[in-house]
């Protein structure tokens, strides 16, 4: 069998805190292969976005460093390589997209130019060629009118197109892997699925694979493969995307579903299903199955004893001492 | 755009006539009479009234204002009381080596500093980071005098690269002019170096937790084409904004550094000219720098445009 395109095993991902190390990411491992969408879904601090940015070398290490495990990919392991390695990688083999299309682009260059300089710095591409490059990316990307465009300045245009624009200069190089920190988080719903639907055109066209980090699990069932839940900086399921939303191995998992099921035939007069308390904070030290304290199905050991991440079916994991079904939610 | 200009340029023609109306009055206010220091400390009463009556000094406030102001109208700063040469001319003379030193003070002081407060906020804590602080301490707490002879002792006296005093005109060449200004500029630079470098790191920190400069390293960009193209630049307008009040500033006269340096500009025109109580040089000086204020201002604003395509007038 030929090795995925990326393997991560055992990542751990630390918060430096004065002497101490407080790992907000615990030993996760997955993989992604060749032109697969993965997606990784968790609530705002669960790890997600710290392990996109560990994978891309971006990591603050004066706050955050990676300090176990290893993500090869093609070959080389990325949180081990040398800067000038990793820097060489980004924007050519993996790109990625951010969640605020607002303020992750430059406001004082044109964005022809801000995509050309992607070519330019991996290619050596003169002048000219990567900025007609440029314009075909904005083609590419739907960007209408992209001569134009290219010549224009970020505040010109719209959230829904500045998302296009950091996607064509993601996708200039055609990347092997493409991350995209909850790409349409900060967009109108309306443009939310123009712009999931173009990451999924581009994936099947260019051959991409895309690792899509959201915790909307509208998003996770329009594109993933496979999906990966997050919780408190651990992996708690992991199955191919169908499999999830049928037969779900894990009770948090389970209660996501439900909430969402739920309000897709809300009716007047209901109640919003929630999943009762919170997330233990980043960083806290939990001793055993971190939803312990919010799940319905919780036994005694449950909050002591940490379950395995532990194969239910050939392609779903899941981190439970319980097993299925999971009927209610929450406590 | 250049309506944007003749709207502000002509907007700052009520201004320059309040700052004249103000300080014709402030001036009559201050103690001290022109006559009495032309005339000098032995003349007679008598002596010194004549020369006050051809200096029309004995007629009453009002009178003196209206043919001031007349005049004024119609271009003509009048005559020094002192020396009897049109103001415009003695005025006009002491334009270039202030110009030339403002110049020259504010590219040393910009070459230096921005790259300093630059590293200073990339590599907080680094050795540049301390070095560059401990400049900005010293050029804010040295005075330029004190700074002045610290670098003729060792620069002029001792290794003679440079002239002690002096200064050769531009048009004697403008090496000989840059050479003869090196050591005054480098004396007057060390405090603007000091305020740019602040600013600029200042500037720079904000801009490095922008969402766009991990952008930038995303897509694999150099280090220090990350810093150039999209921190500096992003940095520029409030860096922009110190450069152009010092070089205002600068212009405005600096009176110590001409002094010592015997470079004949309008600082000690300026100085000279208010001990000697030469009322129309004071008053067409100041004009000169409230213009300078407009003018600078307005060169500041267009630049803030040229860097920012969402600034637009």
């Amino acid at each position: 069998m030929m090795a995925p395109l990326l393997d991560v095993q055992g990542l751990e991902i630390s918060l430096r805190t004065g002497d101490a190390a407080r790992p907000l990411v615990h030993d996760l491992s997955f993989r992604i292969e060749a032109g697969e969408a993965l997606c990784l879904v968790g609530e705002s601090g669960s790890g997600k976005s710290v392990t996109a940015l560990a994978l891309m070398g971006l990591l603050d290490p004066k706050k955050l460093r990676p300090t176990a495990g290893r993500a090869m990919f093609e070959g080389q392991d990325l949180l081990a390589l040398p800067p000038d390695r990793m820097r060489a990688l980004r924007g050519h083999r993996i790109a990625m997209v951010f969640q605020e299309p607002m303020s992750a682009l430059n406001p004082v260059q044109r964005i022809g130019d801000q995509i050309a300089e992607t070519i330019r710095e991996h290619r050596g591409t003169s002048a000219r060629d990567a900025e007609s490059q440029a314009v075909d990316l904005l083609d590419l990307v739907q960007v209408p009118d992209a001569k134009r465009r290219a010549r224009e300045y970020p505040h010109q245009l719209s959230g829904g197109m500045r998302q296009r624009v950091m996607i064509a200069m993601a996708v200039a190089l055609r990347p092997a892997l493409l991350i995209a920190d909850e790409p349409t988080t900060a967009l109108d719903v309306t443009i939310q699925a123009q712009v999931l639907s173009l990451i999924d055109d581009l994936r099947r066209e260019l051959g991409t694979a895309v690792l899509l980090i959201t915790h909307d699990l509208g998003v996770v069932a329009e594109i993933a493969d496979r999906v990966l839940v997050l919780y408190a900086g651990r992996a708690v399921e992991q199955a191919p995307v169908a499999t999830l939303f049928d037969a779900p191995e894990h009770p948090y998992t389970a209660a996501l579903i439900q909430s969402i099921r739920h309000l897709q035939n809300f009716a007047e007069g209901d109640r919003l299903i929630e999943i009762p308390g919170g997330m233990p904070a980043p960083g806290r030290w939990v001793e055993g199955c971190a939803f312990a304290e919010r799940c319905a199905y919780a036994l005694p050991d449950c909050a002591t004893r940490l379950p395995d991440f532990r194969r239910r079916a050939p392609e779903h994991f899941a981190a439970c001492w319980r097993t299925p079904p999971f009927g209610g939610a929450g406590k | 755009m250049l309506g944007y200009v003749a709207v502000r340029l002509l907007s700052a023609i009520p201004v320059l006539g309040i700052v004249a109306v103000f300080v014709f009055f402030l001036l009559t206010m201050i103690p001290g009479d022109p006559a009495q220091v032309i005339a000098g400390d032995f003349a007679s009463p008598e002596q010194v009234q004549q020369i006050r009556a051809a200096l029309q000094l004995d007629r009453p406030l009002a009178e003196r204002f209206v043919a001031w102001a007349l005049r004024l109208a119609s271009g003509d700063f009048g005559k020094s009381l002192f020396s009897g040469i049109p103001v415009a001319q003695l005025v006009g003379q002491r334009i270039e080596p202030t110009l030339m030193l403002a110049t020259m003070t504010v590219c040393i002081a910009v070459a230096i500093a921005v790259p300093l407060g630059l590293v200073a906020a990339y590599k907080p804590g680094g050795w540049v980071a301390r070095a560059s602080m401990t400049v900005a301490v010293l050029g804010f707490s040295l005075p330029v005098f004190i700074v002045a002879y610290l670098l003729v002792y060792p620069f002029a006296l001792g290794l003679r690269w440079f002239p002690v005093q002096g200064y050769v005109p531009l048009s004697q060449g403008l090496w000989a002019c840059l050479h003869s200004l090196t050591l005054p500029a480098l004396a007057l630079s060390l405090l603007y170096i000091a305020l740019i470098a602040r600013v600029t790191r200042a500037a720079v920190l904000e801009v490095l937790r922008e969402d766009y400069v991990r952008t930038a390293h995303a897509k694999g960009l150099a280090e220090r084409r990350v810093l150039v193209r999209h921190v500096l630049r992003n940095a520029a307008v409030p860096v922009v904004t110190v450069v152009g009040i010092g070089f205002a500033a600068l212009l405005g006269g600096v009176v110590v550094t001409e002094t010592i340096f015997s470079i004949p500009g309008l600082g000690r025109l300026t100085a000279d000219s208010i001990l000697r109580r030469d009322y129309p040089v004071v008053q067409a000086l100041i004009l000169l720098f409230s213009t300078v204020y407009v003018v600078v201002n307005l060169g500041v604003d267009l630049i803030y445009a040229a860097i920012d395509p969402r600034i637009r007038y």
